[in-house]
């Protein structure tokens, strides 16, 4: 992977090809709140997107709305130019779409390693009790199919020396970095990413950049969210900014964040963007 | 020894029969279906199994028709059930055993009334309910194993977590549920006809009550907790006579003192202190640091978790449910 990590800045996206991820119209109520509101964006595929806005401006609420986890209260979401609106949140996720979660879900009673083949789990084994019961050699080759996704995931974020660690015991950087590597093991082609750097320090930080870099280059589509803005602006192809459930700002990242409303959104309320 | 073991048979066969019913409220809790619904299985299959043999029907062809038919009903009943959130899910099935031994009550003849079902004839030795117990914990551990196994801890974990990689989690749930009612069903077939009789209050309330603390006792994490909790809830009454007639009110007091102080069960105390004891072991013995390498060496075989009691190479901090 020569230059691997090197930004390509003006990559077209393929001409007439089906947006990854199209939100239309998107609405969401929560208790009388409208954390989203008249959200309209489109993410062409094997591009790094940043999401950024200040707190509770519906960063989180959007990407729950695109795996599922949240009806939208109107509006609709298209994934490879399908209408998901329709769909549970596992059959989204069996069309390529893998996430991470702002606040971190980790099994405490499985290792690193295990907590990373779940990420896999479904694509390579499907679901099904009596083969359990009854294929104990076909779960056994699947096994090691998920083992061997999950160790080069962990490879890639550097966890393999922790890989039998119960996940509470480490660090909360460490543990984010768990978060990613099961996302990374589902080798999902929309990845949505909700704060994976919270928690980390600069190099790790760094780090993630650069991974999610070489992904965006490996054709992963990507969606970002940040409070970072140096990375986000280091890193994204493009940048999306919300503000109280309004879609403010679109663009190139360097510009996007010079736009008075997105300063103002940032600063006037006193919210400073560093995590 | 034969004579310790005549003198305790009812107990021995009681708690190989218990087995199967406490699996089937921990494969349950531990998927995070708060479901007492099997215990209302366990009467269907006491009730069925004793009216097919008492009308000539061999012991095994009817047994295993109740199971089958119960895990069939179950899955059917378990789509609108499982949308329910955990207590709500509970009082819904706990109801449902109440409604169920109301009907036994008053099945007439079929049923037997309040007396329930006398002279059911007896198909089943100690042999048959250690071979049928056994076979429960293989099924239900093998369901603590790889991507199965990973899937249903998950979904304790967090729900989000495990539809966001692509688990079916309502099919997930209303299979989950189907296995506990054909346990239930099973153990409830073993207990009529070993003892020969069942009424409608043997799969009533006290029942619910024995089984929880029995499933949450030992701890729900794996199948080994249910097995150790069944052993301690059969045997603690004889080792504590004068429990006798408060047993449920202790059991009650126990279940509560478990569920704040030690939510993880003697399993999970059995772990904790698994953990702080081994590594001393392993430097005390350094060449049964072979035996003791549970976690596998680096690029062998993960553990089977669930299948022992595994040790972690470095002393974690208690883990929370
Ligand atoms: N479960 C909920 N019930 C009611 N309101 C909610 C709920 N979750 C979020 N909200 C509200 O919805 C709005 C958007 O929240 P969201 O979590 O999407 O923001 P965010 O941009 O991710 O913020 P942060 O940067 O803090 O993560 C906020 O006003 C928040 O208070
Ligand atoms: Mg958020």
């Amino acid at each position: 992977m020569t230059h691997a990590t090197a930004r390509t800045p003006e990559k077209p996206a393929p001409a007439a090809a089906v947006p990854s991820l199209d939100v239309r119209d998107a609405a969401v109520n929560l208790g009388g709140v409208k954390a989203l509101d008249g959200v309209s964006l489109t993410v062409e595929s094997g591009r790094l997107y940043g999401l950024a806005g200040p707190n509770g401006s519906g960063k989180s609420t959007l990407l729950a709305a695109i795996s599922r986890l949240l009806d939208l209260t109107s509006g609709s979401i298209l994934v490879g130019g399908e209408d998901i609106m329709r769909r549970s949140p596992f059959q989204v996720a069996r069309m390529g779409l893998a996430r991470t979660f702002q606040t971190v879900r980790l099994m405490p009673q499985f290792s690193v390693l295990e907590n990373a083949m779940l990420g896999a789990d479904q694509s390579v084994y499907g679901s099904s009790f009596l083969r359990q019961w009854l294929m104990p050699w076909w779960t056994r080759s699947r096994e090691a199919r998920v083992r061997a996704r999950a160790e080069a995931a962990l490879e890639r974020l550097h966890l393999m020396d922790l890989r039998d660690q119960p996940p509470l015991s480490l660090s909360y950087g460490v543990q984010r970095k768990v978060e990613i590597a099961r996302a990374l093991t589902a080798e999902p082609r929309l990845l949505l990413l909700d704060e994976p750097t919270a928690g980390m320090n600069r190099t790790e930080r760094d780090e993630i950049g650069e991974l999610l870099l070489r992904l965006r280059n490996e054709g992963v589509t990507q969606v970002l969210v940040e409070h970072d803005l140096k990375m986000m602006v280091d890193i994204c192809d493009h940048l999306y900014v919300l503000d109280s459930g309004h879609l403010i700002a679109s663009g190139r990242p360097t510009e996007c964040i010079r736009e008075p409303k997105v300063v103002e959104a940032y600063l006037g309320r006193g919210r400073r963007a560093a995590a | 020894m034969s004579s310790w073991y005549f003198s305790h048979l009812t107990l021995i066969q009681g708690m190989l029969i218990s087995i199967p019913l406490a699996l089937s409220v921990q494969i349950a809790l531990r998927s995070g279906v708060f479901s007492f619904a099997s215990i209302g299985f366990y009467g269907v299959g006491a009730y069925g199994t004793g009216i097919l043999t008492m009308r000539g029907w061999p012991v095994l062809p009817a047994m295993l028709l109740m199971i089958v038919a119960s895990g069939v009903v179950a899955y059917l009943m378990s789509a609108p059930l499982i949308r329910l959130r955990g207590l709500y899910l509970g009082m819904v099935t706990f109801a449902f055993d109440l409604i169920l031994t109301v009907v036994a009550t008053n099945g007439g003849e079929l049923t037997g009334g309040a007396l329930g079902l006398l002279g059911v004839p007896l198909g089943m030795g100690t042999g048959g309910l250690l071979a049928a117990a056994l076979v429960a914990i293989v099924l239900v551990s093998q369901l603590e194993r790889r991507s199965v196994g990973r899937a249903l801890v998950g979904i304790k974990a967090s729900e989000e977590l495990v539809m966001s990689v692509g688990v079916d989690l309502k099919s997930r749930k209303r299979t989950v549920f189907a296995i506990s009612a054909a346990l239930g069903a099973l153990s409830g077939s073993l207990y009529v006809s070993t003892f020969s009789t069942v009424s409608p209050t043997s799969a009533g309330f006290t029942l619910i009550i024995t089984t929880l603390t029995m499933a949450v006792i030992g701890g729900t994490s794996s199948w080994i907790g249910a097995v150790i909790g069944t052993v301690i809830i059969t045997w603690l009454p004889t080792m504590a006579a004068t429990i006798g007639e408060y047993q449920h009110l202790v059991y009650g007091v126990v279940l509560v003192l478990v569920v704040m102080y030690a939510p993880e069960g003697v399993l999970g105390a059995l772990r904790w202190l698994w953990r702080r004891l081994a590594p001393k072991v392993r430097m005390a013995r350094p060449s049964g640091g072979a035996a003791l390498a549970a976690t596998g060496p680096p690029g062998g075989p993960p553990p089977d978790r669930g299948a022992e009691a595994e040790a972690e190479p470095v002393p974690a901090d208690r883990v929370k449910g």
